[in-house]
């Protein structure tokens, strides 16, 4: 049995049903109002204006993040005598959603007409980074044309971590704070140049063996493009 | 011995001025500590505000518990309230444990025991959820009056949280069916106290207005948990909090065609808390002033207050850890900080223990100087976070708190424990026997020890299923 206090009044005690249970009736009318009118709501809003995005316009989500990398590579070579300078560059632009990773200059010479080890001909890269966009540091490294060394000369810069993209999971992010993660890869496009010098070391007696060397200068680009899916 | 009012005094001037004096001597040195205080992103970590949770939530089941067992010429009924609250309480006791040691990784927890108690807690959510229509059914007075009536909902309530947990966790029904019944069961719930309130806040007799005030306090007590503390968002079109989630922005489940029937359905279940809210607090602004709880009304604009700050933290605050932190204070500080202390209120009002009992009142004496601690510490770890007050500071100021509180603690029993002969509320003996306290107790551990063992059960299964 339910208790007397809380059983529902038929009204038997002269006054109404109505009256004596409309506050319960209100009640619940309005709650299946409300039910009625979210569901409705709900279920008939555009999903595109009403998920993911703040008052800003901005999307949120649970993100995984995955990137494709893309690499572009720019060679000049030159045979080069005594003081002899190349000079190389390489010149491109980042496309909307691409960002930086790396860049890196890989000078080659291989000094084949040295009598022995610690008689090798040096080569200096110098770069010209004026027209790169963003404030990327100028180097200038100096190199011994080894025999049998592929890399003599090596500068790398390093702009966005692409290891931030790699099959990463961002919880409860906006679109943009996760491109902020990458946000230092969006400068360095523009024009790299450098200058590369061939320091000839003859050792006295037997310069006659040493006659300036092939030097290959190699650009190399590595952009990637990242991708979001929402898994939530 | 009792102390006289005049020692009290004293006692307690002497304890505020050391704590004054001490909080004067540690200031300059603490505030020039600039790396002493914990800020946002420490205590947005959340370990210590479960941790306080967990000891705050264990306090006071264990403290139901001994009354329970202790004060056996306790009316069954109140006995009956009790075991489920020290139940109630004892399950987010074990929530706060489980989470407090998968966040604090106890020196390297492995990934699968971690993911047991993580679902451990889980379960015990729901085991909570249960809880609360038994509750309900309780007080301010049984609405059955027959043992068999009462046993039959119980018997019911059992089965559909075995069916729901096993069948869920086994992916014999969705999500959306999980939801579905479980709003069933939690919204037949709600009207309880909804009715209650409903039926006699305007009666003329206090012995009637006495179950809409109880219904109205311990209505706010457990749904403050149900999303009554985001009431704004049935202004905004939809709910706009419920589709977002509170801390991120981020809590959606779209389907092709609008929002998903998941979230549609789960958000159901905050409308009568939340209608609830707005009509009591209506409600005590307008009634009579010789009808008037201050009580209710208090709490009600507390809440009321609570969910406006709310919507302006999530509107407005971008900082994620902020955020986070306002995040556990009204979701889990809801149940881990104001549950208590209006439950606690309750039962010193409605006098569900007997406080003529000197030995029962010098326990629950002791009981609430601890609880006032522990509150107070949790209180300030969270200040800590949005004013830049180094620990020192702040731990001082604890000090300061308590001073004032040791002492006074027995005025305000007096003033909130109505004893008398008469009671407060109808009391009914049909639907109880005199071990029910018991068998209830050992059925709700029972119940709990099943949510443990699903926990490592399912994740064993989840495993073989990664694998």
């Amino acid at each position: 049995m339910i208790n007397e206090m809380f059983e529902i009044r038929r009204g038997g005690d002269g006054s109404s049903f109505w009256q004596t249970e409309r506050k319960s009736i209100v009640f619940v009318c309005i709650m299946l109002l409300i039910f009625a009118f979210d569901a409705v709501a709900l279920r008939s809003i555009d999903p595109s204006l009403l998920t993911n995005y703040n008052d800003d316009g901005e999307m949120y989500g649970d993100w995984t993040v995955t990137y494709t990398m893309n690499e572009a590579t720019s060679t000049d070579s030159k045979e080069l005598e005594q003081n002899g300078v190349l000079e190389t560059s390489m010149e491109w632009s980042l496309n909307p959603g691409e960002y930086l990773s790396s860049v890196t200059l890989v000078v080659m010479c291989s000094d084949e007409d040295e009598p022995g080890e610690g008689f090798s001909d040096e080569v200096t890269a110098d770069t010209e980074l004026a027209g790169v966009n963003g404030n990327v540091e100028e180097r200038e490294e100096t190199g011994a044309c080894l025999e049998n060394t592929e890399d003599d000369v090596v500068l790398s810069w390093t702009f966005a971590d692409v290891s931030l993209a790699d099959n990463q999971t961002y919880e409860a992010s906006s679109v943009s704070s996760v491109e902020d993660l990458f946000v230092n890869g969006t400068t360095g496009d523009g024009v790299w140049a450098a200058e590369i010098r061939l320091d000839v070391v003859t050792p006295g007696g037997i310069g006659a063996l040493d006659s300036g060397e092939q030097i290959t200068a190699t650009w190399i680009v590595q952009t990637f493009t990242i991708e979001l899916n929402d898994y939530s | 011995m009792q102390s006289s009012p005049c020692q009290v005094r004293s006692r307690f001037m002497f304890l505020a001025l050391l704590s004054l004096a001490f909080v004067l001597l540690c200031a300059p040195s603490a505030l020039a500590d600039d790396s002493s205080g914990s800020d946002i992103e420490d205590t947005a970590n959340s370990l210590d505000l479960n941790v306080l949770s967990m000891g705050l939530n264990t306090l006071i089941a264990g403290t139901f518990i001994w009354l329970i067992f202790k004060d056996k010429e306790n009316h069954l009924q109140n006995r009956m309230t009790l075991v489920v609250l020290g139940l109630l309480f004892l399950g987010n006791a074990f929530i706060f444990t489980f989470q407090s040691i998968v966040k604090s990784g106890f020196g390297g927890l492995s990934e699968d025991f971690a993911g047991a108690l993580s679902l451990t807690a889980a379960a015990l959510n729901i085991y909570t959820a249960f809880l609360f229509p038994l509750l309900f059914m309780l007080f301010p007075s049984p609405i059955f009056t027959q043992r068999k009536h009462f046993i039959g909902v119980v018997i019911t309530l059992v089965i559909l949280f075995f069916f729901l947990l096993i069948a869920y966790a086994f992916g014999i029904i969705s999500y959306l069916i999980l939801t579905i019944i479980f709003n069933i069961v939690g919204i037949s719930g709600f009207l309880i106290p909804v009715r209650w309130y409903l039926l006699y806040r305007d009666s003329d007799i206090a012995y009637e207005r006495n179950h809409a005030i109880g219904a109205g306090l311990i209505g706010i007590a457990i749904l403050v948990s149900q999303g009554m503390t985001s009431w704004i968002s049935l202004l905004v079109y939809g709910g706009e909090s419920h589709i977002y989630g509170f801390s991120t922005g981020a809590n959606t489940q779209i389907g092709d065609v609008g929002v998903s029937w998941d979230v549609i359905i789960g958000h159901l279940r905050s409308v009568v808390p939340i209608m609830l809210l707005l009509y009591i607090v209506y409600k005590e602004l307008v009634i009579s002033s010789e009808k008037r709880s201050v009580a209710l009304r208090s709490l009600s604009l507390i809440i009321l207050f609570i969910g406006l700050m709310n919507a302006v933290f999530v509107g407005f605050i971008e900082d994620e850890n902020v955020r986070n932190l306002w995040d556990f204070f009204v979701i889990q500080g809801s149940f881990g900080l104001v549950r208590p202390l209006i439950v606690v209120f309750i039962v010193l009002k409605f006098d569900l223990f007997d406080m003529r009992k000197e030995e029962l009142r010098r326990v629950a004496r002791l009981v609430a100087l601890l609880l006032v601690s522990v509150w107070v510490a949790m209180v300030f770890e969270i200040l800590q976070a949005f004013l830049p007050v180094p620990q020192l500071l702040s731990a001082a100021f604890i000090g300061v708190v308590l001073a004032f509180a040791v002492g006074w603690e027995d005025r305000f029993f007096e003033n909130i424990a109505a004893v008398s002969d008469e009671p407060q509320l109808m009391q009914v003996v049909g639907p109880f026997d005199e071990d029910d306290p018991a068998r209830f107790m050992a059925l709700g551990a029972l119940l709990m020890m099943f949510c443990l063992l699903l926990g490592f059960l399912v994740g064993e299964v989840y495993d073989q299923r990664n694998v």
